[in-house]
């Protein structure tokens, strides 16, 4: 079979491989090693299989890929609808690629209920890519909060102290929030009789729906809060923290590392791409908030005795530059914005990685626990080292690109929206250099960090693909771009460009 | 630190002669560097009548230039030679002729000196001036007080709020026939003073 002849199949496979991989796991002896070891194969291949994307992508057509259109149910008419775009399609990949990982950080630090981690975590997977692949809204809202269950339950089964509190907080808050979306899917259900994407897109723009520009400005705030709170935008981001600081290892990277990336990809998807005008009025606002979060998620970040809080809250930060980033409605903007996306699904979930991994040595997530780590645990200091580095955007990896598009694109929407999301470059590395610092320069203060053992072949296994990723992507981004460009350039218009003009931009 | 110092030594001695300024009879390498860089920013030459007339002028002032650029050169030579052998005296005279001298300036200066050596108090400065401030308003006020006590208290007493609500509510429910039936009553009642109103109306 040519690899030409998978692709109507592959996005079905793609989003179906790990629920396949979980059935199967129902099947498992309970022996802890096997399961493992199966979780991770599957996770593997998967990824392998979703590399078939990037490279079967064609970049000189618009529009989406590989999609399939089948009814699914009659009435009501839903359809099972699934397509990429090179926005899209590179979120399957960070997906795909983040899984594996967190498979080989969770070896050693899960021990009880292995079976149920895994199969959760390879249903979180699908629940994830299908939240991105899906062009029918009914399935994309399946998949959206499917998506909540084995989060919320990784949080609660497997995490720290507060985990259920913490469990609960995060189901309760995305999913209240959620329900607003729902309400504006099944409007524009009953008006158009579609939920498929394009139609809706279609008859959205042409205006082929009585009286749409007051429901249109519910709909779109609808949209709005539902993704706003899993971006998480200020001031509804206090969730995270807690989620994050309780959630295994694992848990974290895929919630940093993709759930806030379907916030982002929703607003981008849908706010942007159905309400186009709506977008352009409530800008002013949203990119307001977006900056205050920037800022301010940085200054809290800065303060946080605790690591994964910290990282946490530099989430807040570094995903107000996406929504900056998407809210300025220029290419260079929005192209930063899913550059970022990618960069800080790798650049942060790797830094949810090494503090699960200091996690597991010394219980604890206190910085002031800690100091002087570099002596004792010299290559573990050095992929900190780098992947801080690379969030903060040194120049030369990920990070650097997206934020420098951001914000070049935010100069160009208006200067002050540049001038004031710039200084949250410095901030940035103001609290990753001083927890840096704190962590690992100096003496060793407490005994008993002199001899915390440096990290094992299996975490070096997890670390490298990140560190190298981080590289890869700073130093040639336009891998990347070639399929983003024309898929942000779509999204941005000819419509949204003509009505940027109306709106007085 | 050995090696680190004897490269940086052999450098300090050698690296100078890449440029030996013009005053010496030298072509300095490094004056030329950038030059490339900087001529596309001259204005174009297509400005054409005054052409000649401009290169001309330019000529003689070139020549004047380089006149004064050589005087320049030999007085930082002689300037820097100065303050060099001057530094070597001093170290000299107090470091190895007079080793009672140093402690006697000190003595004699006060606080002077402790200023010069604290670096004037910048650091101490700018850390009670601009971090400290920040680090404090940041833990304070942005996280304990906007963040905890108003964010999210607001979210938590939110679903406080609604459990605590449910559990008046639950209170209806106490499987007491007799208190269904009061409950019915006084919701017909409701519902009968809401049509009369609305018929009176």
């Amino acid at each position: 079979m040519s690899p030409h002849e998978l692709n109507p199949l592959i996005l079905t496979l793609v989003t179906f491989v790990p629920t396949a991989g979980a059935i199967l796991l129902l099947l498992f002896p309970r022996r802890a090693s096997s399961i493992r070891s199966f979780a991770l194969i599957v996770a593997l291949g998967e990824f392998v299989l979703s590399l078939h994307l990037p490279l079967e992508f064609d970049t000189a057509k618009s529009g989406f890929q590989f999609d399939v259109n089948l009814p699914w149910i009659s009435s009501p008419n839903i359809h099972f609808h699934l397509g990429v775009d090179g926005i899209s399609m590179w979120l399957v990949v960070l997906t795909t690629f983040l899984v594996p990982l967190g498979v080989l950080v969770s070896w050693k630090s899960v021990r009880e209920r292995v079976k149920e981690f895994f199969i959760l975590f390879l249903l979180l997977e699908t629940a994830m890519i299908g939240v991105f692949v899906s062009l029918d809204l009914f399935l994309f809202y399946f998949f959206w909060e499917a998506s909540l269950i084995p989060m919320a339950l990784l949080i609660g089964m497997y995490g720290h102290e507060r985990r259920v509190y913490a469990a609960v907080k995060f189901f309760l808050y995305t999913m209240v929030a959620s329900v607003f979306m729902l309400a504006a899917i099944i409007w524009l259900y009953a008006q158009t009789g579609s939920f498929d994407y394009l139609v809706i897109q279609q008859a959205l723009h042409g205006e082929q729906i009585a009286n749409i520009s007051t429901a249109a400005e519910w709909l779109f705030l609808g949209f709005f809060i539902a993704f706003a709170v899993k971006v998480p935008l200020f001031p509804l981001h206090t969730w995270l923290p807690d989620a994050h600081v309780e959630a295994p290892t694992a848990g974290s990277v895929l919630l940093a590392g993709v759930l806030l990336k379907m916030g982002t990809y929703g607003l981008l998807r849908f706010n942007v791409g159905l309400f186009p005008a709506q977008a352009r009025e409530h800008a002013p606002w949203i990119v307001g908030l977006a900056i205050i979060g920037i800022i301010y998620g940085a200054l809290v970040a800065m303060v946080q005795p605790n690591l994964k809080k910290l990282i946490a809250y530099s989430s807040v930060s570094h995903l107000g530059f996406v929504v900056l980033g998407i809210f300025t409605f220029t290419q260079a903007g929005v192209d930063g914005a899913v550059y970022q996306m990618l960069a800080h699904g790798v650049s942060t979930g790797a830094l949810f990685m090494l503090a699960g991994m200091l996690y597991e040595r010394r219980h604890t997530y206190e910085i002031s626990e800690f100091g002087g780590l570099a002596t004792p645990m010299p290559v573990y200091a050095t992929f900190f080292l780098v992947i801080t580095l690379a969030s903060i955007g040194l120049p030369l990896l990920n990070g650097f690109i997206g934020e420098f598009l951001i914000l070049s694109g935010a100069f160009k929407a208006k200067a002050i929206y540049g001038v004031l999301a710039a200084s949250g470059v410095v901030w940035s590395a103001c609290y990753l250099l001083w927890m840096y610092q704190r962590v690992f320069f100096g003496t060793v203060k407490l005994e008993v960090n002199r001899t915390v053992p440096d990290i094992t072949a299996r975490e070096r296994l997890a670390l490298w693909p990140t560190a190298v990723a981080a590289l890869v992507m700073g130093v040639a981004p336009l891998v990347w771009f070639s399929a983003i460009d024309p898929a942000v350039r779509v999204a941005l218009g000819p419509l949204g460009r003509e009505l940027g003009r109306l709106v007085g931009q | 630190m050995l090696v680190p110092l004897v490269i940086l030594a052999i450098g300090s001695v050698v690296a100078g002669w890449v440029g030996v300024p013009h005053a010496l009879g030298g072509s300095n390498q490094f004056h030329q560097l950038l030059a490339p860089a900087i001529e596309q920013v001259e204005p174009a030459p297509s400005v054409a009548p005054a052409h000649g007339e401009l290169q001309q002028t330019g000529v003689e002032a070139h020549a004047q230039e380089s006149y004064t650029e050589t005087s320049k050169e030999r007085g930082l030579m002689v300037a820097s030679i100065a303050a060099a052998v001057l530094g070597l005296f001093f170290a000299w005279l107090l470091y190895c002729k007079r080793r009672d001298l140093p402690e006697r300036i000190t003595a004699h200066l006060g606080g002077l000196y402790d200023a010069v050596r604290n670096k004037y108090y910048v650091d101490e400065g700018y850390q009670a001036l601009f971090v400290w401030p920040l680090i404090e308003g940041s833990r304070q006020i942005l996280w304990r007080v906007i963040d905890v006590r108003a964010i999210d208290n607001t979210v938590n007493e939110a679903a406080d709020g609604a459990r605590a609500l449910s559990g008046e509510i639950r209170g209806m429910q106490s499987g007491n026939i007799r208190s269904y039936a009061g409950w019915v009553v006084a919701g017909g009642a409701l519902a009968l003073i809401y049509m009369l109103w609305a018929g009176v109306r």
